[in-house]
């Protein structure tokens, strides 16, 4: 496995810019997840680093290779990059075997056909598909067929995996287990891999490292822990979970704190952004965070409860308060009662 | 962001010419320009290309726009085309509606049925309806005998234009139903949930929504009236009507000596009318696709309900169907089974299979069968494999070069068959390495396969437009060259495609007339062409007998197409 270097790539598709220079760097055997809302460039990042499209302007090297330099000319083909690349759709080849779609890429390479039968069969072992090798691709379920595209494209031991949404075509209960599974297919194969989602929960789960992309730039890249717990942006913020949006402005700085009011409520939180008192500024805190109390304490507003949902798992509880729209999940029905809405204020981020 | 480097247009990454596919669009203008050359070449001559006499001149162009049989024969064609445009477009959408959208009965055995008249050879349609409905015509005759009259006149302006317009209503159908198939069902069920009727929602939603097909096929009509050929020959004659491609034909023996010039020049006029409507075509096909793509979703279609017109609706569909298929065929067969037939004879006592014993009499009719068989079949094949080296030559490539083939594709659509089949005699007398093959098949192929372009290339992309791109680039990322993805991945994958091209093709030259025209001559006959010819000499018995032999030809690839689930429409 071969460290990988993306530096300042642009493409411009008709009039949009699609990728305004984007860099990164992957290390050995590290699984990056190029997370983004659609249009945001990360699948024709992905492409330029497969070699199906080429950058107008830009430079990746893999390991001690120049895949791509626009200043030189050079872009090597997507047959000579020895790369692996799970598609969108799986884009298996519907007229060959489970068998033949997997040997593709070792007869490619003149392997003998001894050796093709035992390191395909082996693979199979592994994606536990054994006894499928005769059958079509149309004879799988969407699963199986994921799997079958995974084998594929590590067969041959690539260099890189890439991954476009590899788990969007499942449905939703599907997609948990292939998560699991495909997290751990990647750390056994000790591979490096570059995953392109628009799904946060799968970058989460997949990836070492997320990379947020929003129209054709980084927004913000980190472990997943640091995006998911240290959002620099209200964009990130926001792509990354669930909250509470409260829009008002900065009356008070202390420090790294802040606080923020609005028409009739005023809350102490985190201060993310340059801010000088009398600002506008968003306060944003993740729904988990928020709590429904009986009684009032530091940092909390009274709410009215509007209508509570329930999802099984939880209870989504809807309040007004102040105006403000509040979320707060619970574990039970709610009682009919005044409530006193908790923002603690180490949670609450102020933009 | 740095700023230091070059933001667009970076030069084309890899510089190596792509030869294959440039040697491909090359061999494919050659064969494309080569007879459009010859023939604006000739018709600025003053005399044929081969007298060393011939000079460079306007004589020809001149002799033409000043003749009046020109103007008549020009004012014809043009009441003919809008004619039957007027007739077939709106018959052509109801019946596509009819079929696609409601609860007509039969509609799944009538779709195939409706197509029909695109794969009968024009001379043959025609030579039936002089059989069935002429002066003494089969069911002429019987209408007299029960009712003492029987008013109408099959070689009229009238009659012309009726059954031309009757018999391009499935080119009508064919574009129309596909634009209503790609409609969502939802919005209609919104207008009928809303208390429309069948008819209300037919004019007010489906059809007004496909208007830029319908567009299309009226374009596409006028065209093909432009360039009738074979149903003008067999029923103007007799009424002295002349049509620009029968008056090209007459043209021949006009003056005693070949007059190249003038031909060319006549087929200069008609390609100079017919460039502009293939390109319009064009345009306007690009446009409906784009309008279609406005739709609602929803793939289970409830049929419409036409309560109370459902079967008047239905007897129209087989009344329609009885005058443009069961008429002139049944005359067709009928007249192959008799030795003779006028007033006063009796079907039963002419009855004979002695047409089909003359048939075998004469060895250049056997000849014409078995190379029409032979053309279609392997020449079939052969024109579908050039087509498809074109269609993969062409595919994912994005150049000047790409773009350019897409025009060259256009081009032979311009010249009618009968122009065609002209130029490709010339190309063979003018280019001398050439000539030897000129009394062989190839001819014929060439022409045929070059007339047939822009057919067999819709054929091939609609094939390749089922292949999605991803599993061509999971071919490239893996490590298989351009070569080799074609090869193991592309090309297995459209076999089936290919495969029901080939059928089309091979009906699509089993039933061609007018190209072979010209061509004609010992070792080049075939069923169409020979038809052509012996119908001038009056040889009724064999013409119906070659007929029947045709139509069953046409009948047996139909068949299997059907049999096979290969759809009729590219």
């Amino acid at each position: 496995m071969d460290k990988l270097l993306v530096t300042n790539v642009m493409k411009r598709l008709g009039p949009n810019d699609v990728l305004k220079g984007v860099s990164f760097e992957l290390s050995r055997g590290e699984v990056v997840a190029l997370l983004g809302p659609s249009g945001s460039g990360k699948t024709t990042l992905l492409r330029a680093i497969a070699g199906l499209d080429h950058p107008d302007a830009g430079r990746i090297v893999l390991g001690d290779q120049l895949l791509f330099d626009s200043q030189t000319g050079v872009a090597v083909p997507a047959e000579r990059r020895q790369l692996g690349l799970v598609f969108q759709s799986y884009a298996l080849w519907p007229h060959r075997t489970v068998f033949d779609n997997i040997a593709y890429g070792l007869r490619l390479r003149r392997v003998p056909a001894a050796e093709i039968r035992e390191r395909v069969n082996a693979v199979l072992k592994q994606i536990g598909l054994e006894g499928m090798a005769e059958r079509h691709p149309h004879q799988l379920s969407g699963g199986q067929q994921q799997r079958v595209a995974l084998a594929r494209a590590i067969v041959y031991n690539p260099r890189l995996l890439l991954l476009d949404e590899p788990l969007s075509n499942l449905d939703a209960k599907l997609r948990e287990e292939a998560r699991v599974w495909l997290r751990e297919m990647i750390e056994h194969l000790q591979i490096s891999a570059v995953c392109v989602t628009h799904d946060q929960v799968e970058a989460l789960a997949l990836a070492d490292r997320v990379l947020l992309l929003e129209n054709g730039r980084i927004e913000q890249e980190g472990t997943p822990q640091e995006m998911y717990e240290n959002p620099r942006t209200v964009f990130a913020a926001e792509f990354m979970g669930s909250n509470n949006r409260l829009g008002g402005s900065v009356t008070e700085i202390k420090g790294a704190l802040a606080k923020v009011t609005g028409p009739g409520w005023e809350l102490w939180g985190q201060l993310r952004a340059e801010h000088r008192t009398g600002d506008a500024a968003t306060a944003v805190i993740r729904i988990e965070k928020t709590r429904a109390q009986d009684s009032p304490s530091d940092n909390s507003i009274p709410g009215k409860l509007d209508t509570a949902l329930y999802l099984g798992e939880r209870w989504d509880y809807l309040f007004n308060a102040a105006g403000l729209r509040v979320r707060v999940w619970g574990s039970g029905a709610p009682a009919p009662k005044p409530y006193w809405l908790h923002f603690p204020p180490e949670s609450l981020w102020i933009f | 962001m740095r700023k230091d480097v070059a933001w667009y247009g970076v030069k084309p990454m890899r510089k190596g010419v792509p030869w294959y596919r440039v040697g491909v669009v090359v061999v494919t203008s050659t064969a494309v320009l080569t007879p459009l050359a010859i023939i604006l070449y000739q018709s600025f001559l003053d005399a044929p290309f081969f007298q060393p006499s011939a000079k460079l001149s306007l004589y020809a162009f001149r002799f033409v726009l000043a003749d009046s049989d020109f103007h008549r024969a020009f004012a014809t064609t043009a009441a003919l085309a809008l004619g039957m445009t007027v007739l077939a477009v709106p018959l052509g959408s109801a019946l596509a509606f009819l079929l696609v959208r409601t609860d007509l009965p039969g509609r799944r055995w009538l779709e195939p049925v409706v197509l029909i008249p695109i794969f009968l050879s024009p001379v043959v349609l025609a030579f039936g309806y002089v059989v069935s409905a002429g002066p003494v015509g089969f069911f002429t005759l019987w209408t007299k005998q029960l009712f003492g009259a029987a008013p109408w006149n099959l070689y009229s302006l009238a009659s012309l234009i009726l059954i031309a317009g009757l018999t391009h209503i499935p080119y009508v159908f064919l574009y129309t139903s596909s634009a209503l198939r790609a409609l969502g069902a939802d919005l209609e069920e919104a207008a009928s949930i809303a208390g429309a009727g069948a008819a209300r929602i037919a004019f007010n939603i489906s059809l007004p929504m496909v208007r830029p097909a319908i567009l299309y096929s009226a374009v596409l009509v006028f065209f093909l009236g432009f360039e009738i050929f074979g149903l003008a020959l067999i029923l103007g004659d007799p009424g002295g009507l002349l049509v620009l491609s029968t008056y090209l034909f007459k043209l021949t023996n006009r003056l005693g000596v070949p007059s190249y010039q003038l031909m060319a020049a006549v087929a200069i006029v008609i390609i100079a009318v017919a460039f502009p409507l293939v390109y319009l075509q064009r345009r306007l096909l690009g446009a409906s696709g784009r309008f279609v793509t406005v739709k609602g979703k929803g793939l289970s279609q409830r049929p419409l309900s036409l309560g109370r017109w459902r079967w008047v609706s239905f007897a129209a569909v087989l009344l329609w169907l009885g005058a443009t298929v069961l008429l002139p065929l049944s005359g067709v067969f009928l007249r192959a089974f008799v030795s003779s037939w006028g007033e006063g004879v009796r079907l039963a006592e002419v009855l004979t299979l002695d047409n089909f014993r003359d048939l075998l009499d004469y060895p250049n009719l056997v000849r014409g069968i078995v190379n029409t068989f032979g053309l279609a079949v392997i020449g079939g094949a052969l024109a579908v494999g050039c087509y498809a080296l074109l269609g993969l030559a062409l595919h994912g490539w994005q150049s000047g070069w790409s773009r350019l083939a897409d025009y060259l594709v256009m081009i032979p659509r311009g010249m009618p068959g009968l122009v065609a089949g002209l130029a490709f005699l010339w190309v063979f007398l003018f280019v001398k390495p050439l000539a030897p093959l000129r009394s062989t098949l190839f001819s014929i192929w060439l022409a045929y396969s070059v007339v047939w372009l822009a057919y067999g290339m819709r054929l091939i992309s609609s094939a390749l437009l089922q292949v999605s791109p991803e599993l061509e680039e999971a071919g490239l990322v893996i490590g298989a060259s351009r070569g080799r993805v074609t090869r193991d991945v592309t090309v297995p994958l459209i076999r089936f495609g290919l495969l029901g091209s080939w059928l089309l093709i091979f009906m699509i030259f089993v039933r061609e007339y007018s190209t072979g025209v010209y061509l004609l001559g010992p070792g080049t006959e075939v069923i169409g062409s020979l038809i052509v010819s012996l119908w001038a000499t009056g040889a009724i018995d064999i013409v119906a007998a070659l007929s029947v032999v045709n139509v069953l030809l046409v009948a047996a690839g139909l068949a299997i197409a059907l049999r096979l689930g290969v759809r009729l429409h590219g």
